[in-house]
């Protein structure tokens, strides 16, 4: 075994420990740093806080007496702390604390810390600058303010004073408009992290947000962190519960790390997703843990007028070992996809008790650009998850969603609003207690082009609920059901196992090669 | 549903300068919440023509008048208009006459189902019709430009911007490019007397839909306004209409 270190601060280190397991390791591993004891290691991986500033460190990991891996890394330099509570933050959960800490922000030189001690903090939204760490301390919470009339508004365009350009702003489901500041807000900013065990809590549950949800009631609603065209961003053990929204969403940012960092959401939340990148480039995403009421990492890009103005992907996302709980869906892409989804990898995942475990869902209407591709799944633990495998291309989506244009299974015109998928493949895969082993829903006119399974084993629940696959129009609520497929070009499947369905183990329709 | 009216009185709603008239009435009430405007809308709603005489344009309106009362009857002259063959515009005003109506339809009692042809529609027009060289539209095939009929266009587009849900962003920003392109052009051009207010109009509510930069077109507008003292239209014959 060995010790694999994923990141390093001034003040912090997120490391693995590779032995086999996928969320939770599969023992625990006694840390030593420097000698003295550094408390116990039960997942794959792990953070340690309270370190010092430009201090040389020895890792080591014990199983019992035995020494097990060992690394040496050296913390980065820091060069002041701006203490909230010497600006006049109080920390009672009253008081506006948003000046005091945004005061510490903006005054906050290069390579500083911001530190949020130990009290709980009303805030409105605070923006982030550039080139600072900003700490939130073991029992630190950020309370979002709950009346949304105090919050700014980012516009969604703006255009240029000489009416050649736009300025993009807010940003929501996929389109440009109006949202509410963030908890956390990045606009054009980079070399950040967001580090700690304390909390940023959207208070969702004691304000109005998930009332009316799909109401637009002043804005949309806000996230608790949203960056905006940022880059080289680390968010480092957080936790992150109650969003009014989605909970973390990068937009059009780059180079972004989320290590250990915890996601809440009560299970009947809506559309609270966990994550949610959107057109961003060069994405790691490891040991996280997520349960929430929506989808718990949904990759996205852009709905049409996004995807085909901008043309930005979201690629290049490594997925690692992260326990996914109690969502819709565990890794989803989609829907809103129109600027392209590509290069993707899950790997050593669990998922638990989600609706659905990895899913791709689009529509007609997203456009030529929306092509998601060369997505991969591998070393995935599915327990409890209603459909393990859905890629859904008639997702019943927006206002227009249940029209016949978006939901028709007679070929339609391939033209500008036509979306692709490419190459989706599933390997070393186990799903328990499912209730339908898998669904493949292409377009007539743009089937899928390639599923692969390979060594899955999937097993049905003695005892499952119907529930619908895939939310499109066509399809009913079901049980034990095996594998369907329509409107796909071609379907391998190599020792992938079916247990405990009934009727057919697969059933296809429009799928022009199937190879056993 | 006609019958009930007062036949003596009928037959707003036949014409678009009717449908203006109407509008601005509405507009008054939802800007000033003051029920005389509301009324005086309801009252000219009210008064409307025959189904079958009945302007397309003075239709939308017709929603305001189901909202506001809920009565079934109006749903029933709107769901009868839509049930009429519509015919494409041809030419740049026609899109006041229909389009705003076929959106509000969409929108409201259609599930959306159809929001791309009319967007479409607008799009059709704007293609054919616009001048790239001279930055403005004309009014026809072989037609020269005319400020009214681009007029009426843009007060088509502003309403139909209105109408559809910026969810569906793709169709919204189309016909806010149009009217902007369209605005620029017409600015440019000079705006003859006859067009002033309805242009001004038409800026009044893209300032308000926050689709235009107020710093730049509201001096313009308000300078339209001022020149201009707008008559209503009167129904034939009755002497008491006089605005």
């Amino acid at each position: 075994m060995k010790i694999e270190k994923l990141f390093v601060s001034s003040r912090s280190v997120t490391f693995q420990l590779e032995d086999g397991g996928l969320y939770a390791a599969n023992k625990r591993y006694q840390l030593v740093l420097n000698g003295e004891d550094a408390g116990i290691a039960n997942t794959v991986v792990t953070s340690l806080f309270d370190l010092w500033p430009d201090t040389k460190y020895h890792l080591q990991a014990y199983d019992g007496e035995c020494l097990l891996a060992e690394c040496d890394f050296r913390t980065e330099e820091e060069s002041f702390t701006m203490n909230v509570r010497q600006f006049g933050a109080v920390g009672d959960g009253e008081h506006d604390d948003t000046a005091a800490i945004q005061a510490a922000i903006n005054c906050c030189p290069k390579k500083g810390r911001v530190l949020v001690p130990a009290g709980e903090y009303r805030v409105k939204p605070l923006l982030l600058k550039s080139h600072i760490r900003l700490e939130l301390q073991k029992d630190a919470v950020l309370q979002l303010e709950r009346d949304r009339n105090l919050f700014p508004i980012l516009p969604g365009m703006i255009q240029s004073t000489d009416e050649e350009k736009d300025f993009n702003l807010g940003t929501w489901e996929g389109n440009p408009l109006d949202m509410f500041g963030s908890l956390l807000t990045g606009v054009d900013v980079k070399d950040i992290v967001i580090y700690g065990e304390g909390v940023a809590d959207g208070m969702a549950q004691e304000s109005d947000w998930w009332v009316n949800h799909r109401v637009k009631r002043g804005a949309w609603r806000p996230r608790l962190l949203y960056l905006c065209r940022c880059k080289d961003v680390t968010v480092q053990g957080v936790t992150f519960r109650n969003s009014p929204a989605w909970n973390l969403h990068p937009y059009f940012s780059q180079n972004l790390k989320f290590l250990n960092i915890s996601v809440q959401a009560p299970a009947n939340s809506p559309n609270t997703d966990g994550f949610d990148p959107e057109s961003c480039k060069g994405i790691l995403v490891a040991g996280a843990h997520f349960s929430l009421g929506d989808d718990c990492i949904a990759i996205k890009a852009g709905k049409l007028y996004m995807g085909a103005t901008y043309a930005t992907p979201c690629e290049d996302i490594e997925i690692v070992h992260c326990l996914m709980e109690n969502g819709h869906g565990g890794v989803t892409a989609g829907s809103e996809m129109a600027g392209g989804v590509k290069h993707v990898r899950v790997r050593d995942c669990l998922m638990r008790n989600t609706d659905r475990g990895l899913r791709v869902k689009t529509r007609r209407g997203r456009g030529k650009n929306g092509v998601i591709d060369d997505i991969v799944f591998d070393h995935v633990e599915m327990d409890r998850v209603g459909t393990p495998f859905v890629v859904n291309c008639l997702y019943y989506c927006d206002p227009d969603g249940h029209t016949e244009y978006v939901q028709s299974l007679e070929p339609q015109p391939v033209d500008d609003r036509t979306p692709y998928v490419g190459n989706i493949a599933f390997r070393h895969v186990n799903a328990t207690e499912v209730c339908c082993a898998g669904y493949f829903l292409g377009l007539p006119e743009q089937p899928i082009h390639k599923v692969t399974m390979e060594h899955v084993n999937i097993s049905c629940a003695r005892a499952a609920k119907p529930m619908q696959p895939a939310m499109a129009d066509c399809v009913p609520k079901c049980v034990y059901k095996g594998i369907v497929a329509s409107d796909v070009r071609k379907l391998v499947l190599k020792d992938v196992m079916i247990t405990g369905y009934e009727g057919e183990r697969l059933e296809t329709r429009n799928v022009e090669v199937i190879e056993e | 549903m006609v019958q009930d009216m007062d036949k003596s009185r009928v037959g707003w709603g036949t014409t678009r300068e009717h449908a203006f008239v109407v509008s601005t009435y509405i507009a008054w009430f939802r800007q000033t919440e003051n029920e005389t405007y509301r009324q005086c809308a309801l009252d000219m709603l009210q008064q409307s023509a025959a189904v079958e005489d009945m302007c397309s344009a003075w239709a939308t309106y017709l929603f305001f008048a189901y909202e506001q009362t809920g009565e079934e009857r109006w749903r029933d002259m709107i769901e009868q208009l839509v049930s009429q063959s519509m015919s494409e515009p041809v030419k740049l005003a026609d899109a006041y006459d229909g389009l705003p109506f076929r959106m509000a339809y969409e929108m409201k009692l259609n599930r959306m189902a159809w929001v791309s042809k009319v967007v479409s529609a607008f799009k059709e027009l704007h293609e054919r019709l616009f001048d790239k060289a001279a930055g403005v539209h004309c009014a026809g095939e072989g037609m020269d430009y005319s400020a009214e009929d681009t007029a009426w266009f843009m007060l088509a587009l502003v309403d139909t911007i209105e109408l559809c849900d910026q969810q569906l962003y793709e169709h919204w920003r189309a016909l806010v490019d149009i009217y902007r392109v369209t605005l620029r052009g017409v600015l440019k051009q000079g705006v003859a007397d006859e067009a002033k207010l309805k242009i001004a109009t038409s800026i009044y509510k893209a300032v308000d839909l926050g689709i235009i930069d107020p710093e730049r077109y509201l001096p313009a507008a308000l300078e339209m306004d001022a020149q201009q003292m707008y008559v209503a239209p009167t129904l034939k014959g009755d002497e008491t209409d006089e605005d």
